[in-house]
């Protein structure tokens, strides 16, 4: 009885949290998603855009390594990148049911456009298009990373294997994602505070979205609730007062990330042992 | 009346470096010396930017006694303000981290250690030009560029700037025989500059062509160039951190422009190239 009054209890939790995190999520681009239900065509349809999409990749990165000397400038290798890139990406917005190659792509865009945003308003500082570069590449190298698993999935879908689920390893993914952009953020302090604090925060809600599209998203309950309540309390980057108040914000969401990055582990331990 | 006006002119410059105290450092190069160390000199350069109201990247150029000799340590640092100290409701000092600029695994340069290693202090002076700054150790566990104390006097400038690169060749200040070419510089659509450099090498390095990039405000990375069939490849570990100033070259009272490349992971070792 109190394991079910817990149980729901944590439900409710997670349909307030799911309320405030799932938004901007529109239909999915391949039908259904790739854990529902698709069909051999389209799981087959699925694994050739994943392989052709790795190939894209290493192209790209193949026509830009032997280029970057003299004959490209960085802002024409970033515009090659980030178009590549998007293209690929198109318009994920980290759904759930995209591939993890495709979201992690998505990331490096996104991490793109706050600096670009912040840029436009400030006026650009030496190093900005460089850690614009920067990110694209780690980008495709997490993408490249994350092909191996996504195939390891659509494999199991199209052998019809039960125990490969999509959806038991996406706080894995959800934090390993967000500490590769709070990584980028820690340099981009020493180009524009604002932007920093701007990547910062959109990771931790990135986070948030793919701990509550786990399955075990029951156990996480409290974190998801937690981080969500006090992320809402963080003002939009947008409406920081100065960039003195960005960098005291962006000291407090380090804060906020050591305490939720624990609270994941101790809870994953937990799962284990039981 | 006259003698009114002869009394805020002389006041003035007090009353605006009294108010400089708690708003931050202003931009400039400031001379200083280790505390508790009766040799060797350390000097502070400051720049802001535009990314950061508050912010500032600071050089911390450690010299021998002797001025023009050469440069032996050689650290950037992101500075980012802290909060305050009020007694008593009033502004006493204000703080700033200081977090050493370095290189990653991947090449990257960026701050490879989160917690600052300094922590750099501006008491509110009363307005007068001896009025201090300090640099203490952050007690954080960083301990990158080194972590002694440091006190600076506002009166006291040090006899560097931080510059853009020029074209041209730049000379080893101990030897004549290691040189080093800028050419092809290029400003990018964010302002920073990028250049081709053909270097002759030294005793420690190999030469051969590099590229020159800022990556952070007046912070460079000197990168290989390498040559293939299919085209031209540059090396993602940085050879060199660069900065460019105009200050003391080879003869203590001669002002020169010049290139200080520094070991991207130890910080010392570093080379000075005077723009011939």
């Amino acid at each position: 009885m109190k394991f079910f009054k817990t149980k729901s209890l944590s439900l409710a939790f997670l349909m307030v949290a799911g309320m405030s995190v799932a938004h901007a999520q529109t239909s999915l681009e391949y039908p259904g998603g790739p854990h529902s239900g698709m069909s051999d065509v389209e799981v087959k349809k699925l694994d050739a855009w994943a392989q052709n999409t790795q190939l894209q990749l290493t192209r790209l990165e193949n026509e830009l390594s032997y280029n970057e000397g003299e004959s490209l400038s960085d802002s024409e290798i970033k515009r090659k990148l980030y178009d590549g890139i998007k293209e690929i990406a198109g318009d994920s917005g980290l759904k759930p049911g995209d591939l993890l190659l495709r979201q992690s792509l998505y990331a490096g865009i996104t991490l793109c456009d706050i600096i670009d945003a912040e840029g436009l308003k400030k006026g650009a500082t030496p190093g900005e298009i460089g850690e614009q570069v920067s990110i694209l590449k780690q980008t495709i190298t997490l993408a490249k990373k994350y092909y191996i698993s996504d195939q390891v999935y659509v494999n199991g879908l199209l052998e019809r294997r039960p125990e490969v689920h999509f959806n038991n390893k996406l706080i894995e993914f959800g934090v390993e994602l967000t500490q590769f952009m709070m990584k980028q953020s820690r340099k981009m302090i020493a180009i524009d505070a604002s932007a920093s604090y701007g990547m910062i925060k959109w990771s931790l809600g990135v986070l948030n979205r793919k701990i509550l599209d786990d399955d075990r998203n029951v156990a996480f309950a409290n974190t998801i609730t937690y981080l969500n309540q006090k992320l809402e309390s963080f003002p939009e980057m947008e409406n920081l007062s100065s960039d003195v108040d960005a960098v005291k914000k962006i000291r407090e969401l380090k804060n906020l990330a050591k305490e939720v990055f624990s609270e994941i582990e101790m809870t994953q331990k937990s799962l284990v042992q039981h | 009346m006259k003698a009114l006006i002869s009394f805020l002119f002389l006041i003035s410059p007090m009353v605006a470096l009294a108010g400089s105290f708690v708003q931050g450092l202003p931009d400039g190069a400031y001379h200083g010396k280790f505390r508790g160390q009766k040799k060797g000199t350390v000097n502070f350069i400051v720049r802001g930017y535009a990314g950061c109201d508050g912010c500032f990247i600071a050089y911390k150029l450690k010299t021998p006694e002797l001025l023009g000799d050469r440069t032996v340590d050689l650290v950037a640092y992101s500075a980012l303000p802290m909060e305050s100290v009020n007694v008593n409701g009033r502004l006493t000092s204000t703080r700033y981290s200081l977090t050493p600029i370095g290189v990653d695994s991947t090449g990257d340069l960026t701050l490879p250690n989160d917690d600052p290693s300094l922590i750099l202090n501006i008491s509110k002076g009363a307005g007068t030009r001896d009025a201090e700054f300090t640099v203490t150790s952050a007690q954080s566990g960083n301990r990158l560029g080194g972590v002694e104390s440091m006190v600076f006097l506002w009166s006291r400038e040090a006899p560097f700037e931080v510059i853009d690169p020029s074209e041209g060749q730049y000379r080893d200040a101990g030897s004549t025989k290691v040189s080093a070419t800028v050419t092809s510089l290029k400003t990018e659509e964010d302002g920073s500059h990028s250049a081709h450099i053909l270097w002759m090498g030294n005793i420690r390095q190999e030469g051969g062509d590099f590229m020159l990039k800022e990556r952070l405000p007046g912070v460079y990375t000197f990168n290989a160039v390498s040559y293939h069939g299919e085209g031209n490849r540059v090396r993602s570990m940085p050879t060199f951190i660069v900065m460019f100033v105009h200050g003391n070259g080879q003869f203590c009272f001669e002002k020169q422009d010049m290139m200080l490349m520094v070991n991207p992971v130890n910080h010392v070792d570093v080379s000075k190239m005077i723009l011939k």
